[in-house]
This record gives C-alpha cells, structure tokens and sequence, in this order.
C-alpha cells in the first residue's frame, strides 16, 4: 500500500491565499474568538467578522430567530460594537491570536462606507480583506440595501476602494434582485476585488394565533439549507458574468454542497447557519475535501475546479 | 468611554468549556405524564454545573428539520456523561423523546452561566431557597443535591399542574416535605405545590413563598415560565439576593447569533443586550433592565 497522496486545500480569491477554501461568515461567527476552542478561528481560511456600523447598535427587538423547514429566519438588526469598540478590542484580539479577518463593514451611504474604510486602513493590524455589506435586510425602512441599485453598488464600491488600497475589497450582494449577474458587474466595474454571493433571502412569518409575523420589522433574513439551490443558481449566474473570484455563501452543509459551489465557479465558501447546526462541520468538510482529491487522484483544489468550470461551458 | 453603555469596551470572550460531540443516548423513557427522562454520554464531555444546559440537535445527520438544536438544562452531570428531564412540547423534543438507548444525538454542551452559591462559600444572604416550576425544576433539583452533598442545606419549592405530572426521578431523590415542612434529611428536601391541590400544596411556589416569608434575607434561586420569575421579582424584598434562569429560543448557544438576548443594565441608567445563553441562563435579577418594553426598534441608521 502506498501512502495516501497528500494534498493541499489551499484556497486563491483573487491576491488573497488563504490555507483553506472555508470561510466563517459574517454575523454567524461573531468577532472571530467567542466560540474558542470549540471552533478556534485557524479552522477557516478566513474570518468574516461581524458586520460594524460606524456607531454601535443594540439590533432589533426580541424575538429574533424563527425556524423554517430546514432554514432559519433572523431578524438580528445588525447588533455590533461598533467602529470604535471594534478598533480598540477586536481587531487587536484577532491580531494578538495571529488571525487577519475578513473585516464586514455596513453604513447608510457611499460617505460613510469609505469614511468607516478609512478608518480601517489605518489600522495598525492586519486585514486579509474589506467585505462591503451592501445587502443587509434588517435595516428599516426596507433594508438599506444598495444590492438591489447596480448603480449605489458602484458608488458604495468606488467611494470604499478609493479609500482602502491596503488590501482586497468584497462586494456582499443580496439575492432579492431580479438578475445577481447585472450587479455583480457593477461591483467589477467599480473596482471590487472579489464578490461575496449570498446575503440572506427577504423571508417571513405568521403567528396564526395573533395573525402577526413574531418579528417588529415583519420580515426577516432566510438562511440555512433551504436557501442553498437558490445560492448555486446565483454563484453560478455571477461566475458567468464577472472575472473577478466569486465567494460563494448561503446554506452550505455538507461536503457535497461545498464542492458544487466550487463547481459553479466558487473561489472559496463561507459557512453560516451550518456553524450552529453542528460545529463539528468545518473540521469534517475539510477532511471530506482532501479525500474528494485524492479520490480523484488531484494534489490540490485547482484541476478539480477547472474540470468542472470546462464542463459548464 | 462614553456614557453610553453600547459603546462601552466589551470584555475579551472567556474561552468555552463546552465540546460537540455525537453523543450515546444511555437512557431515554417517559417519567410522569408529560416528562421524558434522558441520558448521555460522550468521550470528553466535561461535567457541568447546575444551571448550565446544553443544545441537543434531535435531527439526524443532514436531515435539517428540525433544523437547529434544542437547549434543554442539566439535570445531573458528570464528566463524560449528562441527564435531562423534558417535556414534549413540539417536533424537536418529540424527536429526542423518540430516543432509544443506543441511539446517537448531536450534543454542545456544558453551555452557559450557572447558579452561583456552590463556589462562593458564604453569600450575604442567608437562607437559600430554590423556586421552580414545570420544566424550570431540573437544573433547580440538580441545584439542590449539589447543595445539600455540599452542606448548605436549602429550601425548595417545586411547582406542578397536577400529581400525575410530577416525574418520579425528581421524587426519588428528594426527601418531599408535607405542608407543614420537614427537616432536611441527607437528601433536600423539597416541598411540592399543585395547581389543582392533588400533591403537596395547593398553589403555586411563589404564592407559598410569599406566605412563609420569614424576617432573615433570602438567596432565591428560580427558574420556570416567566410570569413565575415576574411574580417573583415583584415579591423579593431589598435584602434578598435573587438569580433568574431565564428561557428563549436558541441556535448558536454559544453568544454569537446575538439570537437570545435580554437587557441588562450596564453603567449609569444605561442598558446594553447580553446573550442569554452566553451570560446566562442564570442571571441576577438587579442586572436585569425592568422592562424590555422600553426598548425601542432603532430608527433605520445610525
Ligand atoms: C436554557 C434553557 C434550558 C431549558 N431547559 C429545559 C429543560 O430542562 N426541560 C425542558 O423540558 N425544556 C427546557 N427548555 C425549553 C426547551 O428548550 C423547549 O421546550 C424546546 O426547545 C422546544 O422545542 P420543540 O421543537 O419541541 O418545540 P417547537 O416546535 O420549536 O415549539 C413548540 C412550542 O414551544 C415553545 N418553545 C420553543 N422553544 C422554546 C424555548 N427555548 N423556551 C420556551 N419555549 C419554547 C414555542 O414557542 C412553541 O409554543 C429550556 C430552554 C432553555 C432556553
Ligand atoms: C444570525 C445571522 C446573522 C447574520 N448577520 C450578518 C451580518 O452581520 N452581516 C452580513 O453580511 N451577513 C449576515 N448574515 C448573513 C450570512 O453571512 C449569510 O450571508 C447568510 O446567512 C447565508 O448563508 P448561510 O445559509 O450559510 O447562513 C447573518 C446570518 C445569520 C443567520
Ligand atoms: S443562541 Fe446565539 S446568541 Fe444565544
């Protein structure tokens, strides 16, 4: 018997190498440290750390979570520290522990997105990238979502790039639009170094003893293992349509479910919802993806992904 | 720091004790009418403390419905294994009690902030007394034989619908008192209440604390449906030292989902959000903010 071939997971979104092609996603994986060591944050590639706003928010009401069949609806509020907490304690954390985050950062417009960039590029710490989200649902009045105007992206994008040479700049987009592939372009052509594809889905729910949805803002975001075909038809659509690295996010599980998202031209895979269901999963995909190599006689994760990308031709 | 307390500095995390593990069900069968009685165990599983629970996931591997765990509070413990006591109440713990010895069940656990008084040797207050009801009980009755094996004998107050619910595990290990109350003999005593009067008391344990208040400060410990923990916070008085175990829908369990929060009183007047499975279950009840009410839907953005 020979020794089983060994093989590198190693992951390339655009500049970025990161050791592994899994990523925590943002708001599922806190500032990076809170779940060590059960799920120290070396596990992933990279960290995508909790969305910050310019100024702290305490987030939305309770109740904030309702289950779906095999999905689950949030209606968090983006609560974070904020800019200036997250400065002084959370980023030197992460960099005492030797981990460069992926930082995820929202505001109310293009100003204030490039003056919270600017803010983060001086930072003495490391930044493995800068992740735009343009797409969170649970701000009022109908989610600031610039994800859904091709043309706020490119400004949000413009205004963040022209601020934050110091490292590659991701552009989160929302699935609720009518064509993915049309703001993805907006984002390559404002200069975006990667796109991050999904946000959650715009859900709900009805209390039918009350005739109300449980939630103060009515809907709320739909994630989990319910949203994942959505997810790889949009990874896919924006794969088509852009060259820049697309990272791919929104119900991955398993395995197979992260290899089919490198198959529709993934660069790397954020894991979300997963991360509750069972903490055991990063640790095991990894193991499961070194086999799925071998298995096809690949030393790493590049020739497995080109042959399928031909294939999709 | 500004004044404002969501601004204040958050603390560095305090690393978990907690592990994932696909745990072997030991034991799984129905106590009483409503309750099911569940046994675990798991390599390396730490022991937990009373008040800690842990997120059990009924679903089998990628079958995602239920999706997320259920927490469910210890109700003994020791390293490499852990019991529960649950009521079937809707899919996820129709699944766990469809249990069998042998079968496995995702587990995270220990989770969460436990009872204080074990450790802390001499609390100001001085009698200690444990107030629960229906599935709020189980951490309270691991609370009470800690405490008893530890010699700090404690009053509890256990509350019921019905005799025919109460589970014969929490008898058994417990020495139950009539009304008229007994001593505490190795095992804690307990004194049970019903609603309909068919065991112990009739009423509920707040009701009978109310009625047996002494003139000495208590430490109450307490944990059950939430107008069982308002009726109790309205009925301590100054000197009471009085923790809360509180309840609410979970997914990460570990403070990271900021999913199960509750408000907390944090600097001057302020108030800030803090993960009732992270900082809690168990919290003071003079950290709690008075009303959650108060709190507004923040405008759009800041
Ligand atoms: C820290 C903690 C410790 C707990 N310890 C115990 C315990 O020792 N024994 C026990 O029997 N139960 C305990 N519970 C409650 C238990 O977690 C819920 O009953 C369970 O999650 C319901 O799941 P389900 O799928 O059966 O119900 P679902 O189908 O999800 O819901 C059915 C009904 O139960 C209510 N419900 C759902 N989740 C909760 C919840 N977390 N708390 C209160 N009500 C809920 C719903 O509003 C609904 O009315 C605890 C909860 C927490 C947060
Ligand atoms: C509880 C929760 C909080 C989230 N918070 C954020 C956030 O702060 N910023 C963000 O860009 N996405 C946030 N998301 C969305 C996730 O990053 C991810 O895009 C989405 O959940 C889909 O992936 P999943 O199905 O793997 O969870 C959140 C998701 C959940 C479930
Ligand atoms: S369950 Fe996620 S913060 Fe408590």
């Amino acid at each position: 018997m020979s020794e089983p071939r060994a093989v590198s997971l190693a992951a390339q979104v655009g500049e970025l190498r990161l050791a592994n092609p899994l990523l925590a996603a943002s708001g599922c994986f806190g500032y990076g440290l809170e779940c060590d060591p059960l799920l120290p944050p070396e596990t992933f590639g990279a960290v995508v750390t909790k969305t910050i706003t310019p100024l702290a928010r305490a987030g939305n009401p309770m109740p904030r979570i309702a289950e779906t069949p095999a999905g689950m609806l949030n209606s968090i509020g983006l609560e974070n520290v904020g800019l200036a907490a997250f400065l002084a304690d959370k980023l030197p954390a992460l960099a005492a522990r030797g981990v460069a985050p992926v930082v995820s950062i929202a505001a109310g417009s293009a100003e204030e997105f490039a003056a919270l960039a600017g803010r983060l590029a001086a930072a003495p710490q490391a930044i493995a990238a800068l992740e735009l989200n343009l797409s969170c649902p649970n701000l009022a009045p109908h989610g600031a979502n610039f994800a859904t105007d091709p043309l706020a992206v490119e400004r949000v994008t413009r205004a963040v790039k022209d601020v934050f040479p110091r490292a590659p700049v991701w552009a989160k987009l929302s699935p609720n639009v009518a064509d993915i592939g049309l703001v993805a372009r907006a984002a390559e052509a404002a200069g975006a170094d990667a796109v991050s594809a999904i946000n959650t889905l715009v859900g709900m729910d009805i209390d039918l003893a009350t005739g109300r949805s449980p939630f103060a803002r009515v809907t709320a975001g739909l994630s989990g293992p319910a949203i994942f075909p959505v997810a790889l038809a949009a990874v896919y659509r924006v794969a088509q349509s852009v060259r820049i690295p697309v990272v791919a996010i929104g119900g991955a599980a398993s395995t197979e479910m992260v290899l089919k998202f490198l198959a529709a031209g993934a660069s790397a895979v954020q894991l979300g919802t997963a991360l509750y269901i069972d903490p055991g999963l990063p640790a095991r995909v990894l193991a499961e993806l070194a086999d799925a190599l071998r298995a096809r006689g690949c030393a790493d994760l590049k020739p497995l992904r080109a042959q399928w990308l031909e294939a999709s031709r | 720091m500004s004044p404002d307390p969501r601004g204040a500095r958050t603390p560095s995390p305090t690393p978990l004790a907690a592990v994932w593990r696909r745990a072997r069900v030991t034991r799984c069968a129905p106590d009483g009418a409503l309750y099911w009685d569940l046994r675990v165990e798991a390599e390396g599983l730490p022991a937990g403390t009373p008040g800690q629970f842990s997120l059990l996931a009924p679903a089998a591997p990628g079958a995602w419905d239920p999706l997320l765990p259920r927490p469910l509070s210890l109700l003994d413990a020791g390293a490499g294994w852990q019991r529960f006591l649950f009521k079937v109440v809707g899919r996820g713990t129709a699944q766990l009690a469809a249990l069998r010895a042998g079968d496995r069940v995702g587990l995270l656990g220990p989770l969460g902030r436990a009872f204080g008084g074990l450790e802390r040797d001499a609390e100001a207050a001085g009698e200690i007394v444990l107030v629960g009801g229906g599935v709020g009980i189980p951490p309270l009755h691991f609370l009470a034989r800690r405490l008893s094996a530890a010699g700090r004998p404690c009053r509890a107050l256990f509350g019921f619908n019905r005799e025919a619910e109460i589970p014969r595990a929490l008898l058994a290990a417990l020495d139950v008192a009539d009304a008229a109350g007994t001593e505490p003999a190795t095992r804690p005593a307990a004194e049970l209440c019903t609603l309909d009067g068919s065991a112990g008391v009739r009423g509920n344990p707040v009701a009978r604390l109310v009625e047996t208040l002494g003139d000495g400060p208590l430490a109450i410990k307490a944990c059950g449906p939430a107008p069982m923990l308002a009726a109790l916070r309205a009925a301590a008085r100054a000197g009471d030292a009085l923790e809360l175990s509180l309840e609410e829908r979970m997914a990460c369990g570990v403070g990271v989902c900021r999913g199960c929060v509750v408000p907390v009183v944090d600097g001057a007047g302020g108030w800030r959000y803090a993960a009732i499975c992270r900082e809690g279950p168990v919290f003071d009840a003079a950290s709690l903010a008075a009303s959650a009410a108060a709190i507004a839907l923040e405008p759009g953005h800041e």
